[in-house]
C-alpha cells in the first residue's frame, strides 16, 4: 500500500490536470460561441489584461486568437495588431495566429506587409482557406484578377468556407470584372441561393445583363429594389437599364422616384435628360442637363457629361 | 470540425455594404455603350508603351488590366521592351502566355549576352549580338509581317549614322522590334533596309507620334522611365543606359502632353538589368493601371460623347 500511494498521489494530480485543461477548454468552447454571437466586447473583457498568462500554456495560442479575431471584428484594429504581432514572435509556427495577422494587416491596408505572411502560410498548407481569402483579395484590389480568380477558387473549394456567400459575391464580381460572364452568374447564384441580399441580386442582375438575359437582369434588380427600397443606387441602376432598354416611360418614372425625395438628385436628373433628349423634347433635356452640371465635386464625372451634354445641345460641340 | 472551420469562415469575412455612387453607375452605364461602338464611331485608341529595358516589363502588366477591363485597343506602338510586348500583345498573345514570358525573362533572352563576352567586350571591343531576338519572335510569332498581325503596330529604331528615327510599320517584324531593342555600346548596330539601327529610346522614347501615324485618335501611354535621380552608375553599362535614360526623360516630356492619358508604373528604382525582379515588375504595372483605370476610362467616354450623341438624338 505503502508503494502504491506515491502513484495514487500522481494520478490523482494527473486527473487534476485533466479536470482543469477540460474546464479551460470548455471556457474558452464558451467564448468562442459568444464570439461567434457578436459578442465581441464581452470575449474582450474575459480575456484582456493579464487573464492569458494565468491560462495554461496549452490554451494561450487559441486564447490570443480568440481575443485578437474579437478585436478585430470590435474594429479596434490597432490593438488587435498589437496582439498578433506578439502571438507571432511567441508562437511564431502557428499557422491560425498567422493567419489572423495577415489578415488584421490586409484589413489595415497594409497589404505590402500583409501579403509575405499569406505566402509564408500558403507555401506550408497551400489550402489554408483563410490565407488564399486574403490573398484572393489583395490580388483583386492591385488588378491581378487571374490571381484573385485562382485563390477565391482554392478558398471555396475549402469546406465551411463553400457555405460562404459573402465569399461567392466577391469571387462573382471579380468572374464579372474578367468578363467571365457564364461563370459569373453561376457563381453569383450560388452566393443569392445562400443569401439573399440587395449586394448579391444586384450584382446577379449585372452578371445576367452581361451575358445578354436582359429580362432575368430586370427581375433580379427589381427583387434587390423590392429587398432594400431605401436602397437608391439599386433604384437607379434599374433605371438607367431602362433606359438602356429604350423603356422609356418606365426610365422616366424611376427618374421622378428618385426627384421625389431629392429633387436636384445629379443622375436622376440626367436620366431624366437623357429620356427628354430620345424623345426630341430638348428643352427639358437642357433643364435638366444644368441642374447635373452642378454636382460638381461630389459627382464630377455626372458634371463633366452633363456639361459636355449641354454644349453640344446649344450646338457647341 | 465543419462547425468550427465555417465558424472561422464566419468570423473572417465582414459584411460590406458596397453602394455603388451615381458616378460610378453612370460611368458603368456610359461604359458599356462605348464598348459598343465601332472605331470611328469613337476615337481609335492607341496603346503607347514606352522604352524601358526590364522596367518595360510592367507594360505586360498594364496590358493584362486594359484587356480585363475589355478596354477597346484599336492600335499599339513601342519602343525597345515596348517594341517586344506590343510586338507580342498585337500578335495575339494570350495574357498568359505574355505573363509567362516576362517572368521567365532572363538576361540573355534575345542576346548571346554571357561573362565571357562581356568581358570580351571590355577588352576587345567586341559588341555582343542580338540575333538571337529575331529567333525569339519568329519562334513565338510565327516569322510574321506587320500587315499579319492582329492590331496595327508600330515600333521605333534610331539610324546610327544620320540619327533620324526611323518608325517601321510594313515589312518582316523580328528585324524591326530586334533593331528597336538594341542597346547601342553594347550591342551591334542591326543592318537593315541598308541602314545600321540602334534602340530607338534614345529619338523617341514614348512613341506617341508612331502611333498617331497608324491613325490613333487618343493615346493612352505606358511609361516606365527610370529615376536616375540618386544614381552614380559604378559601371560602363550603368553609365549608357544611365545616359539613354536621361535623354529619353528630356524626350518624353513633350511626348507625355501629346498623350491624352498616362499610366506610370513605380518601377523607377528597379535597375534596367535586374530580371530577378520581373515579376515584381509585371505586378507594379498592374497595380499603377487599377489605380488609374477609372480615370482613363471617363477621359475615354468623354471624348466618345460625339459618337454616343447621334445613338442618343432622335432621327430627324
Amino acid at each position: 500500500m505503502r508503494r502504491l500511494t506515491p502513484i495514487l498521489v500522481v494520478l490523482l494530480a494527473g486527473c487534476g490536470s485533466i479536470g482543469r485543461r477540460a474546464e479551460i477548454r470548455l471556457r474558452l468552447d464558451n467564448l468562442s460561441a459568444e464570439a461567434a454571437a457578436g459578442k465581441h466586447v464581452s470575449v474582450i473583457a474575459a480575456l484582456s489584461g493579464d487573464t492569458i498568462h494565468t491560462l495554461q500554456k496549452f490554451a494561450r495560442p487559441r486564447a490570443y486568437l480568440l481575443l485578437g479575431q474579437s478585436l478585430r471584428l470590435n474594429g479596434e484594429l490597432g490593438k488587435a495588431l498589437q496582439l498578433f504581432q506578439l502571438a507571432e514572435g511567441l508562437y511564431p509556427k502557428n499557422l491560425s495566429l498567422l493567419t489572423e495577422l495577415a489578415s488584421v494587416l490586409h484589413h489595415a491596408g497594409l497589404d505590402d506587409r500583409a501579403r509575405p505572411y499569406y505566402r509564408r502560410i500558403l507555401k506550408i498548407h497551400p489550402n489554408n482557406a483563410a490565407s488564399n481569402h486574403g490573398i484572393a483579395e489583395i490580388f483583386r484590389s492591385e488588378g491581378n484578377l487571374t490571381a484573385s480568380k485562382l485563390h477565391y477558387e482554392r478558398t471555396l473549394s475549402e469546406m465551411g468556407w463553400d457555405q460562404n456567400a459573402l465569399i461567392w459575391l466577391d469571387y462573382g464580381s471579380v468572374l464579372l470584372e474578367r468578363r467571365d460572364f457564364k461563370e459569373a452568374v453561376t457563381a453569383l447564384e450560388r452566393s443569392v441561393s445562400l443569401s439573399k441580399t440587395t449586394n448579391s441580386l444586384l450584382a446577379l442582375a449585372r452578371a445576367k445583363r452581361a451575358f445578354g438575359d436582359k429580362a432575368e437582369s430586370r427581375k433580379h434588380a427589381n427583387a434587390a429594389f423590392r429587398l432594400d427600397p431605401e436602397r437608391e443606387d439599386a433604384l437607379l441602376q434599374r433605371g438607367l437599364w431602362e433606359l438602356e432598354d429604350m423603356d422609356l416611360e418606365a426610365a422616366s418614372a424611376t427618374a421622378q422616384l428618385v426627384l421625389s425625395t431629392e429633387s436636384d438628385h445629379p443622375l436622376a436628373r440626367w436620366l431624366r435628360a437623357s429620356v427628354h433628349l430620345r424623345r426630341g423634347e430638348l428643352e427639358q433635356a437642357s433643364a435638366d442637363l444644368v441642374v447635373a452640371a452642378a454636382a460638381g465635386r461630389k459627382n464630377p464625372f455626372i458634371a463633366k457629361t452633363a456639361r459636355a451634354m449641354l454644349e453640344r445641345l446649344m450646338g457647341n460641340p | 470540425m465543419i462547425r468550427i472551420v465555417a465558424l472561422l469562415a464566419l468570423l473572417t469575412t465582414t459584411a460590406r455594404a458596397e453602394m455603388q455612387s451615381p458616378d460610378a453607375l453612370l460611368r458603368d452605364h456610359l461604359w458599356r455603350q462605348v464598348q459598343t461602338l465601332e472605331p470611328g464611331q469613337r476615337p481609335r485608341v492607341g496603346l503607347v508603351l514606352s522604352a524601358g529595358s526590364v522596367r518595360g516589363l510592367a507594360h505586360i502588366g498594364v496590358i493584362h488590366v486594359l484587356h480585363d477591363a475589355g478596354f477597346p485597343i484599336d492600335i499599339v506602338a513601342g519602343t525597345s521592351m515596348g517594341a517586344v510586348i506590343g510586338s507580342f500583345f498585337s500578335g495575339g498573345y494570350s495574357m498568359e502566355k505574355m505573363w509567362s514570358v516576362g517572368a521567365k525573362m532572363r538576361m540573355n533572352s534575345g542576346n548571346n549576352f554571357s561573362k565571357i563576352r562581356l568581358i570580351s567586350l571590355i577588352l576587345n571591343d567586341q559588341l555582343l549580338s542580338s540575333a538571337p531576338l529575331e529567333k525569339l519572335l519568329n519562334d513565338g510569332l510565327g516569322d510574321r509581317r506587320f500587315d499579319q498581325l492582329d492590331k496595327p503596330f508600330a515600333c521605333v529604331a534610331m539610324d546610327i549614322s544620320t540619327g533620324e528615327k526611323i518608325i517601321f510599320r510594313d515589312g518582316p517584324l523580328a528585324p524591326a522590334v530586334r533593331a528597336s531593342m538594341n542597346m547601342p555600346g553594347i550591342f551591334k548596330p542591326v543592318l537593315y533596309r541598308h541602314r545600321y539601327l540602334v534602340d530607338g529610346g534614345v529619338v523617341d522614347y514614348v512613341p506617341v507620334d508612331a502611333a498617331k501615324l497608324l491613325g490613333a485618335e487618343w493615346i493612352l501611354a505606358s511609361v516606365t522611365e527610370g529615376d536616375y535621380s540618386n544614381d552614380t552608375p559604378t559601371n560602363v553599362l550603368g553609365a549608357l543606359e544611365q545616359v539613354i535614360d536621361i535623354r529619353g526623360a528630356i524626350l518624353s516630356r513633350q511626348q507625355r502632353r501629346e498623350a491624352d492619358y498616362l499610366i506610370e508604373p513605380e518601377v523607377g528604382k528597379i535597375a534596367y538589368y535586374d530580371v530577378s525582379r520581373s515579376v515584381e515588375v509585371m505586378e507594379r504595372g498592374m497595380r499603377a493601371a487599377r489605380k488609374q483605370l477609372q480615370g482613363a476610362k471617363d477621359n475615354y467616354i468623354l471624348r466618345s460623347l460625339p459618337g454616343l450623341w447621334s445613338h442618343w438624338k432622335p432621327k430627324q
